[in-house]
């Protein structure tokens, strides 16, 4: 319901409830100071919120003070606002006669934990709108901006776009103080360090870069800082739009960052030396530098123990393969190089596809094609609906398709295990990328067989080899070849052999733990609290 | 800078997908030829290939399939005559709507007839065409090639099938046609394949199809077909050859009548040359276990000596049979299967050269000498024969 | 600036070695050597030892810049005369190799399709790999030769079954000239390691590496070979255009898996592929390194289409590559041992004063 209270704690910078970004101040002008007049700051303030009816402004008295509180009713907690401040000031004061400097107020009368004293016009309506409430008094051209931010917003959920069977339920939400305070639950250190942004020029998103200063490399930092610090954009409602303003190759089909809800995965990639971004208002998080390995590790691998953990990713790496290849070999095969199949199976092929119009290239767009929209219809529809539809569509459609001869029956077999192949990539984002390059290389297939699948590939490796995610190559640890990383590509090594971060990310400080292999010599005893 | 060139590429590549597909061919317009057969007419080749019709073959598509040309048959076989094999294969494609294509061709069959005037001119077309495997099984038959496919009753789909699992069921290793070949173009060494027949079924249902049946080991000797050896002399031949698979061996009862079954699980073939002086001796040693696999007389074999003494007349019997396959081959086909002249070659390099000229006449006058060591190892699941009394047994 | 461990050069180097040289000179190795082809490429690789140790210690005078521009700006005209020389034979072996893996694929592959849409697929895919210069070349060599050289090695187990140990026997039949002979055409190909030098500098390049790279290289080669004499035996490969084609299809895994030459060709094709990007580099850097302030970059495509034209106009067969085969150990020799000696004796940096 509340905003966690640790939410500025971390900033390394002056706490800064407005979120405006930049220490550098714009030249003082009359025209965007405050008065001291409350009558003349009030006109200023109904000016400015005219025509929102949301907009609340009270006005209360106590001793010969006149104030003026102002906030926004939808996005304070009303409670909070009562019982911290309107209660105090009202009660405390009545029978004050003293002049009433701020600062009394802030230190002696109202019982927030954050209030803060704001002199320019824009930043305290841009306060108001982040969901403060604003007191003006008569006399002072301070604003004192308290902290009461609340509002309804969803609650920690299970993530759902990455269950798991073991591992925290937690997700994110669309808040980010919610977010960050999951994290900081996960991470106890002061060298999580939080910097704040505020991105879009009428949304103002708050955006925080996290990362650990003492493991991620000081160059990729700069250089994201940079980059956030150039975005130019009117609104940012979901993290896609900073991805896509800061990734290193806008013309890529592979995404260069790394999208979860799992505050779980965001800490083990921090704790790697990678960076990640909240953007208030979605519950995905950021994360980058990455390779395109990590689209197949999903956070399960790390809980689970590590033989299954092994054998699943492997799984996953061959059915990546059978994603993008499966219909282009179907067609290749069936098409240029029929000696590839063995007789006997080649023959059941053959009598399956007798009576098909079809040629195998069409067939296979055909049927691809409708099940991307089966899928998609499935997805869009309520969730209790999408998954019969789909279910029944799919079952309908094969099946009919494949009883009036319009479709073969290998060609089912071969769209639906493509279409199950694809969902076993944990990486969402990933996974529509491989889905998506299927389609060319179906079309190279079937305009040169193996040859163009294998021409295909290679235009596709090229453009991997060259691809860098935040200056490290997309396919680090296999090209170029880092030995210590093969222990979390090839393999998931039990934890006690995960000595090193991997070295594409962590450049200092390499050393993960001493790497004690569990044994009764081992045990050193000194986590006891 | 990077979009131009991706452009480019792009440009360059839509002609290139666009007009591309000059090798694509559906797999319903091809026909997959799983054997062909080669026969000579006077200076003609007759080539025949069978193919087999996907529509009659079954299965969920296969009921609204084109009609198949033969009735119930789910295969079809084409023959054709033409000066190159080639072109018996360009004159069949005339005659055909789908294209024939020859990876999956299973077995190649020659005609004995033919390949008695000399299979040199066959062989070629196996690796030209990259189609071709060397994987193919060489097979001779006797009698015309298309009588063989035509074949009525074969247990398995086709009877190009049929006939790849007969010839590779003859051999430990069965030998290919890259073996057929290899043997071909080396010195003291002669090709040989199965040779089948198309026989008469005897069911007794009194309606008689015709099959296929294994009748021996064809030999050949400078690229000529010099005959076919009989199942019994097959046998000793591809126990020498090591290539026998689990050859059965039958002995008259040493005591009482019946005989001896014995099954040759494992057999182990050495060659040793040896040169002495100019001469060349063979020394072959055969070892191997066996097991008695059916005992129809009343010989007990588990008492006294007599596993001791069934092994020596084992070992006669062994010996006997690989010294007739020998003698045949060298002194009536003149033909070298085993390789005598191979491992002389390849353990005295230096005195083959030599020999080599008139290695016929070493070959026929070297000295073989063939020591079988067989152990019976076990006599299946009972030791004394079942259908006699303890009294008649005989010890 | 290049930016290369000394493992990805060492992997340039067994790939510059490995790729071609399987297909294109088995079958004249072993129809020269035999059955002892498979010590052909010992021969070769022991006298491309020597190139390397020369060009090494010339270019430990250069620590920091690769031979061609070592040369460029210690002599100003012959230096660039020697570059060009160099480029040229660069821009032959990209001719030839680009026209043999368009053979290859018009042989193997795509029977019907025209020899040039298939030559356009490679070059435009080569021009792309040659683009992004050496630290893509290095990761392409990574990301697809250890997957080659996994299958190679796989493959005595594959094959096991086919082997007939008695066909490497008797070794040294026709003496050891056949041997010689073989390796002074193996040389041709195996010494294309000697360009490594001229475009990595002495810091990537060392001799050390050099030899690794030459030392993995020649194991699958003959290993490769190897493989041949005992599975077809020397008769029937050296008769094939590619016989290690014919081997993998000898792979015969129980009925169902016998059919696996295309896979493996594809696992082979980038390689391949990569190396006519190397070579393509290496070509355009000399270009780059003789006329300055031309981005090798910007010429890699013009070069790659002239290259693709010179493949057609060069060879007008599949079998005047066999005959170039042939000719070329005289040129390899020209430039893989008389110039790198003479760059020995005289290539030297300028006494300080």
């Amino acid at each position: 319901m509340t905003r966690n209270r640790t939410r500025f704690k971390a900033d390394t910078k002056q706490p800064e409830p407005s979120g405006t970004p930049e220490p550098t101040e714009r030249p003082e002008d009359e025209g965007n100071q405050l008065s001291k007049q409350l009558l003349q700051n009030r006109e200023m303030f109904q000016e400015a919120f005219k025509n929102c009816s949301d907009v609340v402004f009270r006005e209360i008295r106590f001793g010969q003070e006149t104030a003026l509180l102002v906030f926004i009713d939808a996005l304070v907690n009303a409670s909070n606002l009562h019982d911290n401040a309107l209660r105090p000031l009202l009660q405390q004061l009545r029978g004050e006669t003293d002049e009433v400097t701020a600062l009394d107020l802030e230190e002696r009368v109202i019982t927030l934990s954050q209030v803060l004293k704001i002199r320019k016009r824009q930043e305290s309506i841009d306060a108001v709108l982040d969901g403060n409430a604003m007191l003006l008094l008569d006399g002072l051209d301070d604003a004192l901006i308290l902290n009461v931010s609340g509002g309804t917003r969803r609650g920690v959920e299970e993530p759902v776009t990455e269950a798991s069977v073991r591992g925290p339920r937690e997700g994110f939400t669309e808040s980010i103080g919610t977010n960050i305070g999951l994290l900081r639950f996960k991470i106890k250190s002061e060298h999580l360090k939080t910097v704040s942004f505020s991105i879009g020029e009428h949304t103002k998103t708050r955006v925080l870069l996290c990362y650990m200063d003492n493991l991620a490399d000081p160059a990729v930092i700069e250089e994201v800082s940079k980059r956030l610090d150039g975005i130019e954009i009117d609104g940012v409602l979901e993290s896609a739009y900073i991805e896509e303003f800061i990734e290193d190759e806008p013309y890529s089909p592979f995404p260069q960052m790394q999208y979860t809800e799992r505050p779980d995965t965001v800490a083990a990639l921090l704790l790697e030396g990678r960076f990640a971004i909240f953007v208030d208002g979605t519950p995905f998080v950021l994360m980058a530098p990455i390779s395109f390995w990590q689209f197949f590790q999903a956070s399960e691998d790390y809980y689970e123990r590590y033989f299954i953990a092994n054998l699943i990713r492997w799984l996953r790496y061959a059915f990546v393969f059978i994603a993008l290849y499966l219909p282009a070999l179907y067609i290749a095969i069936t098409t240029y190089h029929q000696d590839m199949l063995p007789t006997s199976l080649l023959l059941s092929v053959a009598t399956a596809r007798e009576s098909i119009p079809f040629p195998a290239i069409v067939e296979a767009l055909i049927m691809e094609t409708a099940f991307e929209a089966l899928r998609e219809a499935g997805i869009r529809l309520p969730k209790t609906v999408g998954q019969a539809v789909s279910i029944l569509g799919a079952l309908v459609i094969g099946q009919a398709a494949v009883q009036a001869g319009i479709v073969s029956a290998p060609m089912v077999i071969i769209v639906s295990m493509t279409g199950i192949a694809s969902f076993t990539i944990p990486r969402f984002n990933g996974a529509i990328a491989i889905r998506m390059l299927r389609f060319p290389m179906m079309v190279m297939a079937s305009a040169f067989g193996v040859f163009g699948i294998v021409i295909g590939t290679l235009l596709l490796s090229v453009h991997l080899c060259g691809l860098r995610s935040f200056g490290v190559p997309y396919l680090s640890g296999i090209a170029p070849l880092k030995l210590n990383e093969l222990k979390d590509i090839l393999i998931r090594v039990p934890w006690w052999k995960s000595v090193l971060r991997p070295s594409s990310y962590s450049k200092a400080n390499r050393k993960r733990m001493r790497g004690l292999k569990p044994s009764p010599e081992n045990r050193t005893g000194g986590n006891r609290e | 800078m990077k979009w131009k060139s991706l452009l480019l590429g792009g440009l360059l590549m839509v002609p290139v997908v666009l007009s591309g597909c000059w090798d694509r061919r559906e797999i319903n317009d091809v026909a997959f030829v799983l054997a062909s057969g080669f026969d000579k007419e006077k200076d003609q080749y007759r080539v025949s290939v069978q193919v087999p019709l996907p529509s009659q073959l079954g299965g969920i598509g296969g009921s609204g399939g084109g009609g198949g040309t033969s009735g119930d048959k789910s295969w079809y076989v084409e023959s054709m005559t033409g000066s190159t094999i080639r072109e018996a294969n360009e004159k069949q494609q005339r005659s055909l709507s789908r294209q024939l294509y020859f990876a999956h061709r299973r077995v190649l069959l020659i005609g004995d007839e033919a390949a008695r005037e000399g299979v040199k001119e066959y062989l070629d077309i196996l690796a030209r065409v990259p189609q071709n495997r060397l994987g193919t099984f060489v097979l001779i038959t006797k009698g015309e090639t298309r009588d063989v496919m035509n074949a009525e009753e074969s247990i398995e789909q086709t009877p190009a099938e049929m006939m790849r699992e007969l010839a590779q069921n003859t051999m430990r290793k069965p030998r290919t046609a890259k073996h057929f070949i290899e043997t071909l173009l080396s010195d003291g060494i002669d090709p040989y394949a199965p040779a089948i027949q198309v026989v008469k079924t005897q069911s007794g249902s009194g309606k008689e199809k015709t099959t296929i049946k294994v009748i021996g080991l064809a030999v050949f000797s400078k690229g000529k077909l010099q005959g076919i050896l009989n199942p019994e002399e097959s046998q000793g031949a591809l126990i020498a050859m090591n290539q026998a698979v689990q050859p059965m061996i039958n002995l008259p009862a040493p005591k009482g009548e019946g005989q001896l079954s014995i099954l040759l699980g494992e057999t182990n073939v050495n060659i040793k040359p040896a040169l002495e002086g100019d001469k060349i001796k063979m020394r072959i040693v055969v070892r191997g276990k066996g097991s008695l696999i059916e005992n129809t007389s009343a010989y007990d074999v588990t008492a006294g000596h007599n596993m001791e003494d069934t092994e020596k007349r084992l070992d006669e019997s062994l010996k006997q049979s690989l010294q007739k396959s020998i003698d045949m081959l060298r002194m009536k086909l003149h033909a070298d299967p085993i390789g005598f002249g191979d491992i002389v070659y390849r353990k005295f390099p230096n005195e083959w050269q030599t020999m080599k000229k008139d290695w016929q006449s070493h070959y026929e006058v070297m000295q073989v000498e063939i020591i079988p060591e067989i152990h019976i190892v076990h006599t299946g699941a009972i030791t004394q024969p079942f259908g006699y009394k303890e009294g008649d047994l005989k010890q | 600036m290049e930016r290369i461990s000394e493992r990805q050069a060492m992997l340039i180097g067994a790939g510059i070695i490995f790729d071609a040289t399987l297909i294109s000179i088995p079958a004249q190795l072993l129809g020269v050597a035999h059955q002892d082809a498979w010590l052909t490429y010992l021969v070769a690789g022991v006298a491309v030892a020597a190139s390397l140790w020369l060009l090494s210690r010339v270019g430990s005078r250069f620590v920091e810049v690769d031979l061609y521009e070592a040369l460029v700006t210690r002599f100003k005209w012959v230096g660039r005369m020697v570059v060009l020389m160099y480029t040229f034979f660069v821009f032959f072996l990209v001719c030839r190799d680009l026209r043999m893996v368009s053979d290859f694929v018009n042989i193997h592959l795509l029977q019907k399709t025209p020899l040039v849409v298939i030559s356009i697929l490679v070059v435009l895919v080569v021009v792309f790999i040659a683009r992004g210069g050496v630290e893509l070349l290095a990761r392409m060599t990574e990301l697809y030769l250890p997957l080659l050289f996994f299958v190679v090695l796989i493959l005595p187990l594959l094959l096991g079954k086919e082997f007939e140990l008695r066909y490497y026997k008797p070794i040294f039949e026709h003496g050891v000239g056949d041997v010689l002979e073989g390796g002074w055409l193996a040389v041709s190909y195996v010494s294309e390691i000697a360009l490594l030098p001229f475009f990595l500098s002495h810091k990537v390049f060392r001799l050390r590496t050099g030899l690794y790279g030459m030392g993995i290289g020649v194991f699958f080669l003959t290993l490769l070979i190897a493989l041949n004499i005992v599975t077809l035996g020397p008769h029937i490969a050296s008769r094939f255009m590619y016989p290690n084609i014919e081997l993998i299809r000898q792979i015969r895994i129980t009925d169902f898996l016998d059919r696996f030459d295309i896979a493996i060709v594809s696992i082979w094709l980038p390689s391949i592929i990569t190396k006519i990007g190397y070579l393509l580099y290496i070509c355009c850097h000399g270009i780059k390194r003789v006329t300055p302030g031309m981005s090798a970059k910007q010429i890699t495509t013009a070069v790659g289409l002239v290259a693709l034209t010179c493949s057609f106009w060069f060879f007008e067969n599949s079998i005047q590559l066999i005959k170039v085969n042939y000719v070329w150990p005289v040129v390899a020799t020209l430039f893989a041992f008389v110039l790198p000696l003479l760059m020995f004796f005289f290539l030297k940096p300028k006494p300080m004063r």
